[in-house]
């Protein structure tokens, strides 16, 4: 039987995380290895969206992982903080100027002010992947998932409906 | 399924991708008529999809930096010789006492030292060192390992029964 996408990420997980983890041991980079490897499994979900053929999915992770750490090392180098991952902000510099209306601005500080688990469950939903796949890449049930998306818009429509 | 019992689904997090996108294309084709309608369309409007980076491709590199090559040749060595320290601490340890129940800790037989020899060794990587020098002393050798931040740990060997096997003691880190 075919493995659904969601099973074959549950799988594939703890081999990113151990590839992860290793690496920021060895290297002392500052961060979170569980952001690699939501990384990883996004792309490798929007891989198997686009149509790719993949012989080996976890292989490629594994890979994909590893060129993910150098990425983030490259960009932060050992024990500094304060820099997220680009994918984490959209893959927008902040110091890119953006011309926003006073509305965007307002829904972004919104947004901002959730914490960043949150925010990121939103992201993930917004690119399109199910509850079954936002739980295997962050490693949450999908019923947390759930609620967690549920409060976080009910959050949000309280505070923009308060400016 | 109308655009208001839409947005109820969607703020309880019950509504599917579809549904989502749906959702989406009527504000594009018809806006908002209320303030509720206004808030949920910032709201998806705020929220962005991901769009990831191109990776550079770094196996190597990643390779390099986890496990330095010229290091692997001493790995099993060095646990090894972990190994046979601890052995000897272990014998000295659970054979030695029984045998002089009473007897008060002197210096010769505090065990204190040979503790934090155990607690050295425990921390001790030879994965993590960028290189091992063995440097022969007498008999035996002073075993110094090179760590990428600069310390360094040294550890001697002294060969016992005739170097059938070693005693290895940690000398600083």
């Amino acid at each position: 039987m075919e493995k659904t996408l969601e099973t074959e990420l549950t799988e594939i997980r703890p081999k990113v995380l151990a590839t992860a983890l290793k690496f920021f041991r060895a290297s002392r980079l500052d961060g979170d290895p569980e952001d690699v490897v939501q990384d990883v499994l996004l792309r490798l979900w929007l891989t198997r969206r686009d149509g790719v053929q993949i012989q080996s999915a976890e292989a490629w992770a594994v890979s994909t992982a590893k060129n993910s750490c150098i990425s983030l090392w490259r960009k932060k180098g050992p024990v500094r903080s304060g820099v997220f991952p680009e994918w984490l902000t959209d893959g927008n510099d902040a110091s890119t100027p953006i011309e926003q209306s006073e509305a965007e601005r307002m829904a972004d500080e919104a947004l901002e002010r959730l914490p960043a688990g949150t925010r990121r469950l939103l992201q993930l939903r917004a690119t399109g992947l199910s509850l079954d796949e936002i739980a295997a890449i962050t490693g949450r049930t999908k019923g947390g998932v759930k609620t967690s998306i549920s409060a976080a818009r009910q959050e949000l429509m309280k505070t923009f409906k308060t400016k | 399924m109308d655009r208001k019992d839409l947005i109820r689904l969607y703020l309880d997090a019950e509504t599917t991708c579809e549904q989502e996108q749906e959702l989406a294309a009527s504000f594009a084709t018809t806006p908002p008529s209320d303030e509720e309608e206004m808030t949920v369309y910032q709201m998806m409007q705020a929220v962005r999809p991901i769009e990831l980076p191109e990776l550079p491709e770094a196996g190597a590199e990643y390779d390099r930096l986890v496990r330095p090559s010229r290091v692997r040749p001493f790995y099993t060595w060095g646990l090894s010789l972990a190994g046979v320290a601890a052995a000897i601490a272990a014998v000295v340890l659970f054979a030695g006492k029984p045998e002089n129940p009473g007897i008060p800790v002197t210096p010769q037989n505090d065990y204190t030292d040979l503790i934090q020899q155990i607690a050295f060794l425990s921390n001790f990587n030879p994965a993590e060192a960028e290189n091992l020098e063995f440097k022969p002393v007498g008999d035996g050798f002073v075993m110094t390992a090179h760590f990428p931040d600069g310390q360094t740990a040294s550890y001697i060997l002294t060969p016992l029964d005739g170097g059938k096997s070693f005693n290895l003691v940690a000398l600083n880190k």
